[in-house]
């Protein structure tokens, strides 16, 4: 009665008020909204947390800053064209993308060039000395007189000289341990490879002599750029600026990049490129959420629209229904605008759980006011006997499922938090919007047109015909219900969770693609741990412990770019400074090259090219490289033949431009050997400035980065992960560390979330009720109707997930609403009837608008969003099972009078209708 | 008395310049020696190597015996083995050098008959020149393989008991003994003589070797 009077004092009164009211917040709503709303990824929305956790992260930002940095993997067979690409692509894009604050494709290690040596292990030292004792002859005769020919005379020498050795003295080295170093023609191969390609024409200088001066290798981690491992891949980091004002915040950089490497790419085929890190997981995930939602929100008010429209017969009073709560909405959304300012991946499913819910609201008011118009009442009595009716019953519906939404505030997780606010807000201003709007739009209308939709009474009080076949037999329903239950209870035990942020992502999402592509192939990942130390020590000892661990692939430190073992390495190097004594670094001119004498000397080579035949006699226990061997015969050959083709002088000419390369280069070689050689240790102030600001800190923090070999984004693996780092280290964090925290405190938090509600909601029913047995009776549909839904999973092999959870308290709405309608109306009507048409067709329709609301998500690319549809779909369709079976077969059994129904039947069979 | 000056002037340099042109004529019948003795050696075991009569797997046992034989008689490989150590031959008593000088010829015939007869029944020798300077001739010949590929092989010669003898063999500059010489040292010196020869000894061992050095003891 008191609804029906304030409504009556209110809304009824002042209709037109009440419009114009609710059209101004509206259009303010909807300013609001554009001006401020905007969206965060899931990583970010799962982000903060409390506690010692916290304060560690806070930590670490504060000494090493909070870059948002993107990843730009280049993949190649090619490394100097990888590397060529990397170049490239950095400058263009400190050139062309002004949102990318600062790019990384190297560091540059010119400062530890004459250091080198100290990278090498003691036992490649060895080797090395080794190496240049056996060779500094040739080194000396070489320094003295530099030229083509001279270099290709020596080496026909260490070639005769060691096929001598071999074939008088090889016995000599074996079985002391020594390693018997085979014939090496690699250096050979490519000096003739070289003057092959001179021969034919000016070529870009490549410098050989990395085959003959071990360490000094212009492809290794010492060149300075980002490699993977295994040199599949190289990286390329770029920090990039987001626009907070941007509802898509990495919009323009990550467009910006992908623009400059796809028009780089057709100038360098072949090369595979693509950018990962967070801030291109979070532009991929935010654009194709904003796709999904906004697609997902017309296909769930069109399908909504229609559904009512049929099942009301009509498309006006359905639409005014449409209208209140599309003003609702946009209320809901200038709300979450002005208090909590964005949505996230957990609330983009504001739009449509409101149009699906809260549309509910305006069909069960709809509903019965056409019950009210059925039975003759004139149009302002209809109204108020429908608010006196129904309208006790949605007030109840929609406060139990804002409370059960409002639980959500009760978790740690923040993102949570502002989605319980969010939602049970939304819920309550569609609710309003509906009592609002809804009727004065109906006042005006039915007063123009003065329809009236005659319903026979006890038509209306007939439970749907398709159903009466059940109630009859409420115990046969009971035993199938029965069942049916027991089997989903089994297979509750088996519905999985999967904690796996990327399986979110719409399938061929590029950052994700690249993300598993370098954790599946190299020892990175875009995902790490991070763990604090305060001395260079402390960085040596932790990288210990923590490579020894199974999970853990790879550290990197400032260690890791300091040599090892500097003590033990420095005598090898004093060692090795007078074997280089003798080799001249005078810049004598190379001689003229004498083609005759070059020539001869490479037919001389030819000669000692062992055949295959020669090498089956072969007997000592390293036989010479017959491929090498063979390759160098056809060189030679080759050589000879285009010498004979092409002009002398030209040959000469062309020739002796490479000589000139090739000795300069060799007098640096020698000369950074030597500076190699006579250096001093390696300190943290000799290295690059870039570098150390990666590992330093501004507290003076060293920083070790450690990288999971299994994927990170998996729960078992990361689990694993977290506590190996958390051995070494108790206050490891990083993004593994704050999943793992993260998912955990999810779980908890929702396992919370669905007691609080149901505690929740239980009070507030049995408050309502202040009956046991309908207490029990309206939660029918709720309880069975999750069990169900969990058997339904199995069936569908769905698993929960970080998104889908969302569920828990979701699925408390329609479950609370059927029952609590359903109970409401049977208490009302004695218990003489157990589901008139009117609530059966109010309770299938809300069903089926939430279904439909929700099951747009279904069209969502995103998974997240897709698995939310999905769920709910068939959560609501479970409840509206129970809702539509169990629970009348339960009332039918539970009737302190016998039910209307029979009565009717009786009468029917009598000929008294 | 002017007349008897400038007859004895005359004299004199008739008797130096017979003398002069005795010795080029000793020479050049020694320098023609020095290339016919390596020819004949070379020839010979040429021979041997492509003799159809001795020609595979079950006749290699055969062939490479009279080659060795050949290169035993050839080769002086005492003196071969007094300069393969070098100043560590002073040191040596003379049980030790008979010693070494047995495993050197071992060891030097076996690896010089494996480079005879896999190599040389394919290459055909071009002979360039010579040198004689007293007791000792070098001569310079070109190997070429079925390519005509070349392989600069120079024999160091001495004069033992009016023949010559061989007691190197340079290929494209490296020296057989030099290469000896430098590696002997190496162990000499990082280990010691025992240990050398300990080494010499096993690979004669393994190679079912162990006769004492053949024709020019």
């Amino acid at each position: 009665m008191r609804m029906r009077k304030l409504m009556a004092r209110t809304v009824l009164l002042h209709p037109r008020i009440a419009l114009i009211s609710a059209l101004i917040v509206t259009l303010l709503s909807v300013y609001v909204t554009v001006q401020r709303l905007s969206f965060t990824s899931t990583r970010s929305a799962l982000a903060p947390l409390k506690g010692r956790l916290a304060q560690l992260q806070g930590e670490y930002r504060r000494a090493f800053g909070d870059l948002d940095r993107a990843i730009i993997v280049i993949q190649s067979d090619d490394q100097d064209r990888a590397k060529r690409f990397a170049a490239a692509l950095a400058r263009r894009l400190r050139a062309q993308v002004p949102e990318v604050e600062e790019v990384i494709d190297r560091f540059d290690l010119k400062a530890l060039e004459d250091h080198f040596l100290l990278y090498l292990s003691p036992q490649e030292l060895i080797d090395l000395k080794g190496k240049l004792q056996e060779h500094r002859a040739f080194l000396e005769e070489l320094s003295a007189e530099p030229g083509l020919n001279r270099l290709f005379q020596l080496i026909q020498r260490e070639i005769s000289k060691s096929l001598v050795g071999h074939l008088f003295t090889g016995f000599l080295e074996e079985g002391d341990g020594e390693e018997q170093r085979p014939l090496d023609l690699a250096l050979l191969v490519v000096l003739l490879e070289q003057i092959k390609a001179w021969t034919e024409g000016p070529q870009v200088y490549v410098s050989p002599w990395s085959r003959f001066f071990a360490g000094i290798d212009e492809n290794d981690d010492r060149d300075g750029y980002l490699w993977s491992e295994d040199k599949r891949f190289l990286f390329v980091l770029a920090t990039v600026k987001g626009d907070a004002e941007s509802f898509i915040r990495f919009r323009r950089p990550i467009e910006g990049i992908r623009k400059e490497i796809r028009a780089l790419q057709q100038r360098y085929p072949g090369i595979k490129a693509g950018v990962t890190g967070d801030p291109a997981m979070e532009y991929d995930e935010v654009s194709a959420a904003q796709r999904d939602s906004g697609l997902a929100t017309v296909i769930s008010l069109v399908g909504v629209a229609l559904l009512v429209v049929v099942v009301f017969r009509g498309v006006l009073r359905p639409l005014m229904g449409l209208i209140a709560l599309v003003m609702g909405v946009c209320w809901a959304f200038g709300f979450a605008a002005i208090t909590v300012g964005h949505l996230s991946m957990l609330s983009v499913v504001l739009a449509p759980m409101l149009i699906g819910i809260g549309m509910d609201y305006g069909i069960h008011l709809l509903a019965r006011y056409e019950e009210e118009r059925g039975r003759g009442y004139p149009i302002r009595e209809a109204l108020e006997r429908a608010f006196e009716g129904a309208g006790p019953g949605i007030l109840q519906a929609a406060l139990t499922t804002a409370v059960a939404l409002f639980t959500l505030m009760l978790t740690r997780i923040s993102a949570l938090r502002e989605l319980g606010f969010i939602t049970g807000s939304g819920l309550l201003l569609t609710l309003v919007s509906t009592f609002v709007v809804l009727p004065p739009l109906l006042l005006f209308w039915d007063r123009r047109n003065a329809v009236v939709a005659v319903v026979s009474p006890s038509l209306s009080l007939r439970p749907p015909a398709f159903l009466e076949a059940c109630y009859r037999r409420p115990r046969t329903v009971l035993a199938l219900s029965g069942l049916a239950t027991m089997i989903a209870l089994y297979a509750l035990s088996s519905v999985g969770f999967d904690g796996n942020i990327l399986r979110l992502q719409a399938e061929g999402t590029e950052s994700v693609i690249w993300e598993l592509k370098i954790i599946k192939n190299s020892e990175r990942s875009t995902s790490y741990g991070v763990i604090l130390a305060r001395t260079l020590e402390e960085v040596r000892e932790k990288t210990l412990a923590l490579e020894s661990l199974p999970t853990i692939s790879k550290v990197e430190s400032i260690a890791t770019v300091m040599p090892e073992n500097q003590e033990r390495k420095l005598p090898l190097l004093r060692e090795l400074q007078p074997v280089l004594e003798g080799v001249g670094l005078e810049a004598a001119p190379p001689a003229a090259v004498d083609l005759e004498g070059l020539r001869d000397t490479l037919s001389r080579i030819k000669a000692k090219m062992l055949t295959p035949e020669e090498v089956e006699k072969w007997d000592r226990k390293d036989r010479p490289p017959l491929e090498m061997m063979g390759k160098v015969g056809r060189l030679i050959e080759e050589f000879q033949t285009l010498l004979a083709g092409h002009d002398p002088e030209e040959v000469r000419r062309r020739l002796s431009t490479y000589q000139g390369e090739l000795f300069h280069d060799f007098r640096d070689k020698v000369a950074l050997l030597a500076r190699a050689v006579a250096s001093g240790p390696v300190g943290i102030k000799d290295l690059p400035r870039d570098l150390k600001k990666q590992f330093i800190g501004r507290d003076g923090s060293y920083l070790l980065r450690v990288f999971p070999r299994q994927d990170p984004w998996e729960v078992a693996s990361q689990a694993a992960f977290v506590a190996d780092m958390r051995r070494v280290d108790p206050d490891a964090v990083g993004d593994p560390v704050e999943g793992h925290e993260v998912i955990a405190t999810m779980k908890r938090g929702y396992q919370q979330v669905g007691i609080y509600a149901l505690i929740g909601v239980a009070i507030l029913i049995l408050l309502n009720f202040r009956d046991l047995r309908y207490f029990l009776l309206a939660k029918v549909p709720l309880l069975v109707g999750a069990v169900w839904t969990a058997g339904l999973m199995q069936l569908f092999r769905v698993k929960f997930n970080l998104a889908n959870l969302i569920i828990i308290p979701l699925i408390v709405a329609p479950g609370v609403e059927n029952g609590l309608l359903i109970v409401h109306r049977y208490r009302e009507e004695a218990e003489s009837v157990v589901l008139p048409r009117s609530i059966g067709k109010g309770v299938t329709l809300s069903s089926l608008t939430t279904m439909v609301g929700f099951g747009s998500l279904m069209t969502a690319h995103h998974r997240g969003a897709f698995s939310i549809g999905l769920l709910v779909t068939l959560g609501v369709g479970s409840v509206l099972a129970v809702s539509l079976t169990l629970l009348p077969a339960l009332l039918t059994l539970a009737a302190k009078r016998p039910s209307m129904m029979k009565g009717m039947a009786h009468a029917r069979s009598e000929g008294e209708l | 008395m002017m007349r008897r000056a400038r007859l004895a002037a005359r004299k004199g340099l008739m008797a130096m310049g017979i003398a002069l042109l005795w010795a080029a004529l000793a020479a050049s019948v020694q320098a023609g020696e020095t290339t016919d003795r390596v020819k004949g050696e070379l020839d010979r075991t040429s021979a041997v190597v492509k003799d159809p009569a001795l020609q595979g797997t079950a006749k290699e046992e055969e062939r490479k015996a009279r080659v060795k034989e050949m290169i035993f008689r050839w080769f002086d490989v005492k003196e071969m083995a007094r300069r393969s150590l070098g100043g560590n031959w002073a040191t040596r008593s003379e049980q030790e050098r008979r010693d070494f000088v047995e495993l050197f010829g071992d060891l030097f015939v076996e690896s010089y008959t494996r480079l005879v007869v896999d190599h040389l029944a394919d290459q055909r020798v071009i002979y360039l020149s010579e040198a004689v300077d007293g007791q000792l001739a070098t001569v310079k010949t070109k190997f070429l393989s079925k390519r005509d590929d070349p392989t600069f092989v120079d024999f160091a010669l001495f004069r033992r008991d009016g023949a010559w003898a061989a007691y190197d063999v340079v290929i494209d500059d490296v020296s057989i003994l030099g290469n000896y010489r430098t590696q002997f040292n190496k162990i000499i010196h990082t280990q010691s003589y025992e240990a050398l020869v300990k080494k010499m000894r096993l690979k004669q061992e393994s190679e079912g070797l162990g006769t004492a050095a053949k024709g020019s003891q």
